[in-house]
């Protein structure tokens, strides 16, 4: 920690970010921060909530991930997960990352579009720029891209429905809601954060999809999705956090901590992860 | 010990520590910066959008002023945008205006929309409308009610960086409130309502660093001002009777009016050096 009376010419600690210390770690719902004294600029890493799964439509896109230095302030904004569709942007100064999207649902600000039982969500540009993925047409799994694009599934036919697309944020799973013939949900889209997976209709040898891994930046250490259960998919992890496995045939997993997808269901879904915000100074 | 970014291979851009040297807020050609000093890391505002007036009910607040941060090259010449000038024209309201030091620069917020929607927050450019602009980092727009960089204008509160204005209320009877601008670094105008009834103008946004200003609330069409967004440097005003409140210093967006009141004019704009 240094104050604010130095400059680049009498200072030798400007090899940071490297040298700097997490000083914070503040969770969902958190709106107030406290900032020491005399310090001017804090380096944020802000996650949004991840998407909820929804009932048989397809698996949650993951948070945004924004990075990078803004002015220090006390106010902040920490997303929820998403519990019936997207999840809750995360601000901290000029740093913004927008929730997950819901099935079906379009990412913002770096997030992963939903999946879907037909053509997927697209995923968003993110804070600096980096283009998102376009969601997946049916049985396509959605493109890559800063939040990957949502995989696509039917409601017409039965088959294997497209993955989320890989990103920085993972796009949702595909969902097939077709009740002949057995079919194959998509898998959530892996990244630093992990998109849900879908899942598939009750006909017999159907199975839902897995939750994509996420990775944990403070020890590059990787998170895993959640795994399938029956027709159910798993949540995708978040960045600190593993996804949470289906919790039965029937119920999709949640979503991991920092923005996770939650992974769709046939009788009920997985909320998305809560978004988080790391503060280092 | 002493290092130089000229001389420190190991150097990166980061803003770390650096102290706040000079807050700029008119526009001048002598910006004097000590000699040895190459480059400094501008924090640029845009001057904030109006809000807009309307014969019958509430017109919309307008959108924050951009913000932008980054390392420049030294200039000797500034440019702070002002805020767009509030009327008691029927009309869209003024676009603030942008900021620039260097290689930085900030658009300003759009005005209030001809109805009752919001004016959408500025990015690194200028937006007319409810559809904000790419930001510096190359964050995307954001359309009507998108949260974004900059986000969207609209009807309801929509948080950004630079926020949107709030709606306004075309409804002349019955009880009308406005919408709210949008929480934000910088924050969008509250949108006016003018009613027969009770109506209550919308709060402006709430800023990072400052609140903003509060509706104007009464029965007639003689109320329902909407209140000024907080800007980076200053609270946003209140709204007055049917008048709009003016946004605060820094960017904020200027509150909506009802029934040909004098919507708010957005606050300047700004530069911060730091070195």
């Amino acid at each position: 920690m240094q104050g604010d009376t130095a400059t680049p010419f009498a200072n030798t600690h400007f090899i940071l970010p490297y040298g700097l210390q997490l000083r914070q770690t503040i969770n969902a719902g958190t709106t107030s921060v406290t900032i020491p004294a005399g310090i001017t600029f804090v380096y944020a890493i802000a996650v949004g909530g991840g998407g909820a799964g929804t009932n048989i439509t397809g698996g949650g896109g993951a948070g945004g991930v924004a990075w990078g230095w803004t002015i220090a302030t006390s106010s902040c904004v920490v997303g929820a997960g998403g519990t019936t569709g997207s999840g809750g942007y995360t601000r901290y100064g000029s740093i913004i990352a927008g929730g997950g999207g819901g099935a079906n649902g379009a990412g913002i600000l770096g997030s992963g579009g939903g999946g879907y039982y037909g053509s997927g969500a697209a995923g968003a540009t993110n804070y600096w720029g980096i283009p998102g993925g376009a969601g997946g047409g049916s049985f396509v799994t959605g493109a890559n891209g800063a939040g990957g694009g949502g995989g696509g599934g039917s409601n017409t036919t039965s088959g294997t429905a497209g993955s989320g697309g890989n990103g920085i944020s993972g796009g949702g799973g595909g969902t097939v809601y077709f009740g002949t013939g057995a079919s194959t949900a998509g898998n959530g889209g892996n990244g630093l954060v992990g998109g849900g997976g879908g899942s598939a209709s009750t006909a017999s040898g159907s199975a839902g999809g897995s939750g994509g891994n996420g990775i944990n930046i403070l020890t590059g250490a990787v998170f895993s999705g959640g795994t399938r259960v029956g027709f159910s998919g798993g949540g995708g992890a978040g960045i600190a956090g593993a996804g949470a496995a289906a919790t039965s045939f029937s119920a999709g997993g949640a979503g991991g901590l920092g923005g996770g997808g939650g992974g769709d269901g046939t009788s009920s879904h997985g909320a998305g992860g809560a978004g988080i915000l790391y503060l280092f100074y | 010990m002493s290092a130089s970014i000229y001389s420190n291979s190991q150097f990166t851009d980061s803003p770390y520590g650096l102290k706040l040297q000079q807050t700029i807020i008119a526009s001048s050609s002598s910006v004097v910066i000590p000699t040895g000093i190459n480059r400094v890391y501008a924090v640029v505002i845009g001057g904030g959008g109006a809000g807009s007036t309307q014969t019958t009910g509430g017109g919309g607040g307008g959108g924050a002023g951009g913000y932008s941060a980054g390392w420049t090259y030294i200039s000797n010449s500034v440019t702070i945008g002002a805020g767009g000038t509030g009327t008691s024209t029927a009309a869209a309201g003024a676009n603030g205006s942008p900021s620039i030091y260097g290689m930085v620069f900030a658009g300003g917020g759009s005005g209030g929309i001809n109805g009752t929607n919001g004016g959408a927050g500025g990015g690194a450019t200028t937006p007319t409308g409810t559809t904000s602009t790419v930001s510096y980092t190359g964050a995307p727009a954001a359309g009507q009610n998108v949260v974004g960089y900059a986000s969207g204008g609209g009807t309801s509160s929509t948080a950004g960086v630079s926020s949107g204005g709030g709606g306004g209320q075309s409804g002349v009877t019955g009880n009308q409130t406005g919408g709210a601008g949008g929480r934000g670094l910088i924050a969008g105008g509250g949108g006016a309502v003018g009613t027969a009834g009770l109506g209550t103008g919308g709060n402006g946004g709430t800023g990072d660093f400052y609140a903003g200003g509060t509706g104007s609330s009464g029965t007639g069409t003689s109320f329902g001002g909407g209140g000024g967004g907080a800007g980076f440097s200053g609270a946003g005003s209140d709204g007055s009777g049917k008048n709009g409140g003016n946004g605060g210093d820094g960017g904020g967006g200027g509150g909506g009016a009802s029934t040909l009141g004098t919507a708010g004019s957005g606050g300047r704009g700004e530069v911060r050096l730091y070195y």
